[in-house]
């Protein structure tokens, strides 16, 4: 796991907005709210993500043993997607077409060759197993700093706008334009001397 | 014509796909268009221009050995050091980057900075009293990669291990965040255009 052992990479975030007092009930409710749910094997999702505790990804109860350690909340983002190779469908698809036109004596139509792909994808679907990745996610409860140990852009901004709908609150990413006050930042632009070339003009 | 092949073309022309004469009537962007607009998008992406900013002057003052600041009443040193990389939102260059130990003091990078392509990705070297950490940082969004944690003392012990590191994840999250505000301090004051930009150009043109 990254945030156990190995090089360092995260994203920082600054919560900005009213956390309340009880912080594990404030936490644990947004967590359990958006805990995760495997795919259903039944249905047409073919992806899944949700909070999970950090020692064990099928865990869904962050109980405060589970979720606490020292000064800081630990737990997990999983995502779980089902992945159905093209080329395979496309293989299945193409080998149908050819029985098709032998036994119609003509070219499947086009509404035809979307039913039969929908039915490839529906038989491969019960057939994958589901592949999951998980992220790390760490609280510190003094400072009110959120880490996503995640390199990946998209995982960040999702579990980015999970929380801060069930927080509450905004996570402000701690990029230099988050240290200016908003009406300052707003009057400043790139310096033209330093990017004359890149048609910056004074 | 087969009549199912002037029926499909029909119908492409019904949907605005092709003109009377067949043709598609999409024009082949060109090529160094679309790069100096992907340049331009990523120069105010995040506002990546305050970082690049921020990078280079960071990179300026880090070539004294001494300390850029205090965090924690303790001295923070930095070095850049490994590879960097550089961006420019137009021109004929649009990105340069250059490896080896030294390379972000060099006169190549010098002389990339000299033509408008500022730090967009570097290596740093943050030497806290006496620890030392390692993080690769962007100027579009600051994130932490590849970054390396002085030695752990609780090794061994599996739960303090993990609050160890996590306090000192918080440690270099400090001391990115010192030098940062360091340079907003710079950065929005009155001796920015007037010193600080000077002293930036003026370094850049040193030769090396």
């Amino acid at each position: 796991m990254p945030i156990r052992k190995g090089t360092v990479s995260c994203s920082r975030f600054r919560i900005e907005g009213t956390v309340p007092k009880d912080v594990k009930k404030w936490l644990t409710k947004t967590l359990k709210q958006g805990a995760f749910e495997p795919i259903d094997p039944k249905g047409d999702e073919d992806r899944a993500a949700g909070f999970v505790e950090l020692e064990d990804d099928r865990a869904t109860n962050f109980s405060a043993g589970a979720l606490f350690e020292g000064m800081y909340a630990l737990f997990a983002w999983r995502v779980e997607k089902i992945r159905m190779p093209a080329s395979t469908i496309r293989a299945e698809l193409g080998e149908w077409a050819k029985k098709f036109e032998e036994k119609n004596g003509r070219n499947p139509g086009r509404k035809e060759k979307a039913d039969q792909k929908d039915l490839i994808r529906k038989g491969l679907r019960s057939k994958t197993p589901p592949v999951s990745s998980v992220s790390d996610l760490s609280y510190e409860l003094t400072s009110g700093e959120l880490l996503v140990w995640a390199s990946s852009t998209g995982i960040v901004e999702e579990v980015q706008a999970v929380l801060e709908s069930g927080l509450g609150v905004r996570l402000i990413p701690r990029v230099p334009a988050s240290f200016v006050s908003p009406s300052v930042l707003d009057s400043l632009g790139p310096t033209p001397a330093l990017f004359e070339a890149s048609g910056v003009k004074s | 014509m087969t009549g199912r092949t002037q029926a499909t073309a029909e119908a492409r022309f019904m949907r605005g796909e092709t003109g009377v004469d067949g043709a598609t009537g999409k024009e082949e962007l060109d090529p160094e268009i679309v790069e100096q607009a992907k340049a331009k998008e990523a120069l105010y992406r995040g506002r990546a221009w305050l970082g690049r900013e921020c990078l280079c002057w960071i990179l300026m003052k880090s070539e004294s050995s001494d300390a850029l600041c205090t965090v924690d009443k303790q001295p923070l040193r930095v070095v850049f050091t490994g590879k960097i990389l550089l961006r420019a939102g137009a021109g004929e260059v649009t990105e340069v980057a250059a490896k080896g130990v030294s390379a972000p003091y060099s006169g190549i990078v010098r002389f990339a900075l000299k033509r408008n392509l500022l730090v967009h990705g570097a290596h740093l070297q943050l030497t806290h009293g006496e620890q030392t950490f390692e993080v690769t940082l962007d100027a579009e969004r600051f994130d932490f990669r590849a970054g390396k944690l002085p030695a752990l003392l609780a090794e061994g012990d599996e739960g303090e291990e993990l609050v160890e590191r996590l306090e000192l994840v918080s440690r270099l999250g400090r001391c990115v965040d010192a030098l940062i505000e360091q340079f907003i301090k710079v950065r929005v004051g009155p001796t920015w255009q007037r010193t600080v930009v000077p002293e930036l150009k003026a370094w850049f043109n040193e030769e090396k």
